[in-house]
């Protein structure tokens, strides 16, 4: 049950949703509500004041010259009907079809409330981090564009300043990408999370995420090819430091090099 | 007694689907919070922080100043106006220790999450920011929270006023266990450790408290076990058990979560009564979870001999009960040790359950009641002497099984009924394709991968028999026949959603010889039904469908008596059956009217029996209950056991340690079989329940003793991808011991799922030489045990 | 902080067509939209049994797609078309898709029935021939603890059978 007595608004555009937010002494954004909302009902999250963004114009992904524009609204299956969208953009494909929770959970949670949720377990962060992508945020005082990886600051710690709303997020095409996440079963949470890229200029990347409080990106253009040597170079590279109920650090920690591996293995050869 | 087979069994072709289907799909089902009581107001519970602490004092200013709040109850409070909540089952009855325990603490709390204080308020969410509000002062005291550690001198003391941790030592023993050991020429020994986890009914607790005008309390309540409760009630509010009302409406599953004895009972009729009026609670996802049961460590040894025949068992089982509480919980301890030593003829056994308290919440009852514990250990250890001998893990159980004709079987502490494990092992086996998944398993480790075929073999002990509490293994049915001929039946065992109104309902049909449609059952509320003890260790169909067929049976002979007279003719030429009185070869009249004939004729006629069409009888398998020791020493609580044979297949993902579910294939014989679709359901849902425990399931606390599992994102239970096809088959050998021939369906299914799929990984990384006994089997347990050898 | 002031709660009408009859009724702002429906629309048959979004009882179509209504409030629904449990059919004129869950026992204490029942709706809307992985794929939003899955599949098997061609 909600505790806190608070008003809802749903804000016809984003100029007014960025009023309200800066006119009251403690508001919150929601956007699905997947997250935020049961959050409220057991007094984790408090308000006085809830902006919802349903009605904010936000709920479009545009591709312009080039450049996928995803409004934060978007859902994964917003983006999943999205026409040419998996020949664009595969891999926030396969993350999109593989978000848990049924048709229900697609339907409702968004892109942009999992990366501002910024929790280390989740997708949608290690997806946006190997896509190099870009976050707008709007407040009163105006716009600014942050790239994923500055974005995401620590566990469950965006860069979201007071009165800010996350309004679009960008994303380029890569050249080819791979993703693998595992979890413990159907219900759990991602354990870790591994996003591979190959640029149009041959830099091939591999991303962590569940890790470490924020995904790790490395570089693997030099030892490309041979797993082991994958599996080493995670190992050597990242470092236990995130762990939550379901999953000691140390186990993410052992398992990152074989994730990682079967992230980079969907590239084909490279 | 010439024991009377019931007139309806699963050789129908038809069974009857469930009852109220119709309601239930289209969303009338009438559970606990669909219930619309007028001027309803809600609590909210204040709960420790603490996971042990002495109660200074309470402020409560700012939370009863708080909009829309009626009322705010410490545990000061409420300790001077209720007596204390009284035992479910008290280990005293077996010559253990307890405590009291207050619905609200007033002086020292024993757990997180234990209530304190409470609010009520005209919105529930009002009433849980109140709640918060709510100051509790404490003096934090040391805690214990692993059992092991308790055991030990020095420890720190669970409940301040306690000498030790310990509330019981239970055992069980035959033979010169000594004298087994020495002799043999094979021992092994393991430690197999089942993880605390409890049943997450999808529909949680739930109570609407309430003062009629007149007194009488008022309770709708989601419990298994609407008599004890109100028995219970009625001794802590001091009042005669008449003034006591208690309804439970439908539930949305139970499993022994809904038995009773949690503190919020008392508390919020405390509450109503205070602000004089309905006050109702929901129990949120993260209590639930509070609830736990299993937790259990085995220290255990096996002998045997060369051809893998068991020679001696010792077990020494601690059981980490939390803080005991007054629910059923910790006598999952007691059935763990008296289940052994399952269904294997063991000469000299030695079994001991050390029942420990720590400052965890409480236990309470959970589908497999300790007999999963068991299953476990027992399963595990003769799968260690197969791989011992390299023999097949099957012909080892064979070797060893209490052969059919030797029943019934006494061991210290039952007499086994009746069964055929190797015939119910044999079907399993062919059912599970076991050469088949042998033969996969050998291939599948040519190509590297890790593979492994797992069985076991569950005796699940049913309908038990505990004097000196209310929990207990008989049951009353009343059957009533109207003047229109419709037929209702009282019991005074309840559903959980099992559907045994279902099958109640049609065993009586059939002995009236009425269709399906015109029987009605009512259960639930203890203001109709006969005093009952409800739904548990898989009673209902057994004692409250017994009872309802010695009752139809009663009524039947009225009625049989009646239509002698109106049809001019010997009782024996008398036939009911579709809706309809028939007469040897001749003439019949409508089951309705012949109701009509007794009640409309009755003393006018002198022949025509003028009592009512109504029976109530009470039924007990009581031929097979032993409580005073028979010369041999050996009593008998359980009076029938049903038993199951698990096959299944996994996979293990050596880089991960995650396990794969391959194939799964299970035969049952719970005896005679009323209903082949509610058997059926349960045995899958039982199945499903087991594999979930067996490899996700996990109410683990962190070490400052908070519970670390509080929604299903952090404790997991099975959803439909997790799970295969499961193949289920049956072996019926009825019991001689009940009524029906039944044994019982519910519980059976969980203990030989947890084992089979232990054996199973077991035999997947054996070839790594690792192994692992430390449940559940999730990825980072299972990747554990397979880097300790390969690292 | 929560407000201690003794105002009313915020709140307001809102308009949804429910189970294709209009509605209008007065919500408070912090309301969820699983709680609305039962209480305010006095339709019980959405059950909240986790209130996380997890098990899937709560499921109702929202202007055609399903959804938790418990990771919702209330006030957002304002204007939408809703389908609850009770839409699909009522006593004695079920819905096929409710038919096939009794014939095939796809349910215990009914619980979990009315997403289990609406996720069927869908599949079975679609038209498709999905094999049994799918079937249990599209269930995953949703918990059963009482049947183990087994026979839900075969009722939405089932139910996808019997609207074929409706
Ligand atoms: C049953 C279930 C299963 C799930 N399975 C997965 C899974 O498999 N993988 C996974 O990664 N996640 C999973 N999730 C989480 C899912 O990613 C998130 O629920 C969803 O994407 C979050 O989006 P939302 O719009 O619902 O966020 P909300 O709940 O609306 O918001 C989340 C947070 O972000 C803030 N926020 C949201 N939008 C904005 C904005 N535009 N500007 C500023 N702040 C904003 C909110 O204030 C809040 O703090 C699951 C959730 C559930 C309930
Ligand atoms: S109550 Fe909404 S998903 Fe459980
Ligand atoms: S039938 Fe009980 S939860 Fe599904």
């Amino acid at each position: 049950m909600i505790r806190d007595r608070l008003r809802y608004h749903a804000p016809a555009d984003v100029e007014t949703a960025c009023r309200i937010l800066g006119d009251s002494p403690s508001a919150a954004v929601i956007g699905g509500g997947t997250i935020a909302v049961p959050r409220l009902g057991r007094g984790e999250l408090r308000a006085d004041d809830i902006v919802h963004l349903s009605r904010a114009g936000l709920a479009e992904v545009v591709l312009s010259e080039g450049e996928l524009r995803i409004g934060s609204m978007v859902t994964y299956a917003g983006l999943l009907a999205t026409p040419g969208i998996e020949q664009l953009n595969p891999l926030l494909c396969t993350v999109a079809r593989g978000i848990t929770g049924g048709d229900q959970i697609r339907n409702q949670g968004t892109l942009g409330g999992s990366i501002c949720h910024a929790n280390p377990a989740s997708d949608v962060p290690t997806a946006l981090v190997a896509l190099r992508a870009r976050l707008v945020l709007h407040s009163i005082e105006g716009e600014r564009e942050v790239p994923a990886g500055e974005f995401l600051r620590g566990g469950f710690q965006a860069d979201i300043r007071p009165g800010e709303i996350l309004t679009h997020i960008l994303v380029r095409p890569v050249d080819r990408s791979g993703y693998h996440k595992f979890k413990l079963s159907e219900s759990s949470w991602p354990i870790v999370t591994a996003a591979a890229t190959l640029t149009h200029d041959r830099q091939c990347h591999v991303v962590l995420g569940g890790v470490e409080p924020v995904p790790v990106r490395i570089d693997l253009s030099q030892i490309v090819g041979t797993e082991s040597t994958i599996r080493e170079l995670v190992a050597a590279t990242v470092r236990p430091t995130w762990s939550d109920a379901l999953a000691p650090a140390e186990y993410r920690h052992l398992i990152s090099g074989e994730i990682a591996a079967r992230a980079v293995a969907q590239l084909g050869g490279v | 007694m010439d024991l009377m087979r019931p007139r309806a069994a699963a050789t129908e072709s038809d069974p009857p689907r469930r009852r109220d289907g119709e309601l239930i799909l289209s969303g009338r089902g009438d559970y606990l919070d669909d219930v619309r009581i007028p001027g309803l107001t809600y609590a909210a519970f204040v709960r420790s922080p603490h996971p042990h602490a002495r109660v200074r004092g309470f402020r409560t200013a700012a939370a009863e100043a708080h909009s829309g709040v009626l009322r705010v109850l410490t545990g000061r409070e409420a300790a001077e106006r209720i007596g204390p909540i009284p035992h479910f089952f008290s280990p005293t009855n077996v010559g253990g220790k307890t405590t009291d325990f207050e619905c609200l603490a007033s002086t020292e709390v024993y757990y997180v999450g234990q209530p304190v204080a409470a609010v009520v308020a005209t919105d529930p969410g009002d009433a849980e920011a109140a709640a918060e509000l709510v100051e509790v002062d404490y003096d934090v005291l040391p805690p214990v929270l692993d059992a092991h550690q308790a055991l030990q001198s020095g420890a720190p003391q669970a409940f301040s006023h306690w000498d030790d941790n310990l509330v019981v030592r239970v055992a069980f023993n035959e033979g010169d266990v000594a004298e087994a050991f020495e002799s043999a020429p094979h021992v092994l020994r393991d430690r197999v450790k089942i993880q605390r986890y409890g049943t997450s009914p999808l529909e949680p607790r739930g109570y609407i408290a309430q003062w009629n005008p007149d007194g009488r309390l008022v309770v709708r309540a989601s419990t298994q076990m609407p008599h004890p409760l109100r028995s219970a009630l009625a001794a802590m509010f001091d009042l005669p058990e008449t003034a006591v009302r208690v309804i439970a409406p439908r539930l949305g599953g139970a499993f022994g979560h809904k038995f009773h004895g949690y503190p919020e009972e008392g508390a919020l009729c405390l509450l109503s009564r205070l602000v004089r009026a309905p006050v109702k609670w929901l129990e949120r996802r993260e209590d639930a979870m509070l609830v736990g049961a299993r937790e259990m460590e085995h220290d255990l040894a096996i002998a045997f001999d060369d051809e893998g025949v068991i020679l001696g068992l010792r077990d020494s089982i601690v059981c980490d009960v939390g803080a005991l509480g007054t629910s059923a919980g910790w006598g999952m301890a007691f059935v763990a040790a008296m289940t052994f030593p399952g269904p294997y003829r063991v000469p000299a056994y030695d079994v001991e359950s050390l029942v420990v308290v720590t400052n965890k919440a409480p236990w309470n009852g959970a589908r497999g009641f300790g007999k999963e514990s068991a299953c476990l250990a027992l399963e595990r250890a003769v799968d260690l002497v197969a791989a011992e001998l390299s023999l097949d893990a099957a012909e080892v159980r064979r070797r060893n099984f209490i052969p059919s004709t030797a029943f019934p079987y006494w061991t210290a502490s039952k007499r086994l009924d009746s069964g055929d494990y190797q015939a119910v092992l044999d079907k399993a086996l062919a059912l599970g394709d076991y050469p088949e998944l042998v033969e996969r398993r050998r291939q599948a480790r040519a190509a590297g991968r890790l593979a492994g075929v797992g069985i076991a073999f569950e005796l699940t002990p049913e309908g038990g028999d505990f004097p000196g509490g209310l929990a207990r293994g008989f049951d009353t049915s009343t059957v009533r026949m109207d003047p229109a001929g419709s037929v209702t039946v009282l019991t005074g065992v309840t559903s959980p959603g099992t559907g045994n109104e279902t099958a109640i309902g049609q065993l009586v049909a059939a002995e009236l010889g009425v269709s399906f449609d015109r029987v009605r059952v009512v259960q639930g509320d203890t203001d109709t039904t006969p005093y009952g003890f409800g739904n548990g260790s898989s009673r209902s169909l057994n004692l409250g469908g017994g009872a309802a067929v010695l009752a139809a049976r009663e009524v039947r002979a009225k009625l049989v008596a009646a239509a002698a007279v109106a049809l001019e003719c010997d009782p024996g030429c008398i036939a009911l059956d579709k809706d309809t009185v028939f007469r040897e070869g001749g003439a019949q009249m409508p089951i309705s009217d012949l109701a009509r004939f007794v009640y409309t004729t009755s003393i006018a006629h002198p022949a025509v029996p003028y009592q009512h069409l109504e029976a109530t009888c009470s039924y007990a398998p009581e031929q097979n209950l032993l409580h005073q020791p028979d010369s041999a020493g050996r009593t008998s609580s359980y009076p029938t056991f049903s038993n199951s044979a698990h096959v299944c297949a996994v996979e293990v993902d050596e880089h991960t340690g995650q396990v794969t579910l391959a194939s799964y294939a299970a035969v049952d014989d719970c005896g005679v079989i009323v209903n082949p679709i509610l058997v059926r359901g349960q045995l899958l849902g039982a199945i499903a329940m087991g594999i979930g425990g067996a490899l996700w399931e996990e109410a683990r606390f962190d070490d400052r003793g908070h519970p670390v599992a509080t929604s299903f994102k952090n404790y997991l239970v099975p959803r439909s991808v997790d799970l295969p096809a499961i193949r289920v088959g049956h072996h019926t050998t009825p019991s001689p011991f009940t009524l029906l021939g039944t044994k019982g369906a519910g519980e059976g299914g969980v203990a030989g799922a947890v084992a089979a799929v232990c054996n199973a990984v077991n035999d997947a990384i054996a070839p790594l030489g690792a192994r692992v006994s430390k449940m559940p089997l999730s990825a980072p347990n299972v990747l554990r045990a397979i880097r300790e050898v390969t690292k | 902080m929560s407000k201690l002031d003794s105002q009313d709660v915020p709140g307001r009408r809102i308009t949804v067509t429910v189970n294709g009859v209009e509605r209008r009724a007065w919500c408070a702002d912090r309301t969820l939209l699983a709680h609305f429906v039962r209480e305010q629309l006095a339709l019980p048959g959405t059950h909240v049994g986790c209130m996380n979004g997890d098990c899937g009882a709560c499921t109702v179509i929202v202007d055609g797609a399903i959804v938790k209504s418990c990771l919702q409030l209330a006030a957002a629904a304002d204007g939408a078309e809703i389908t609850t449990v009770e839409g699909l059919g009522e006593p004695g004129n079920l819905h096929p898709v409710q038919e096939a869950f009794w014939a095939e026992d796809g349910f215990q204490c009914g619980f979990c029935l009315p997403g289990h029942l609406l996720v069927a709706l869908k599949l079975a809307e679609q038209q498709g021939d999905p094999s049994e992985e799918e079937i249990r794929a599209a269930l995953a939003g949703n918990l059963c603890r009482c049947t183990g899955y087994q026979s839900i599949v075969a009722a939405v098997q089932r139910a996808i059978r019997q609207t074929e061609g409706t």
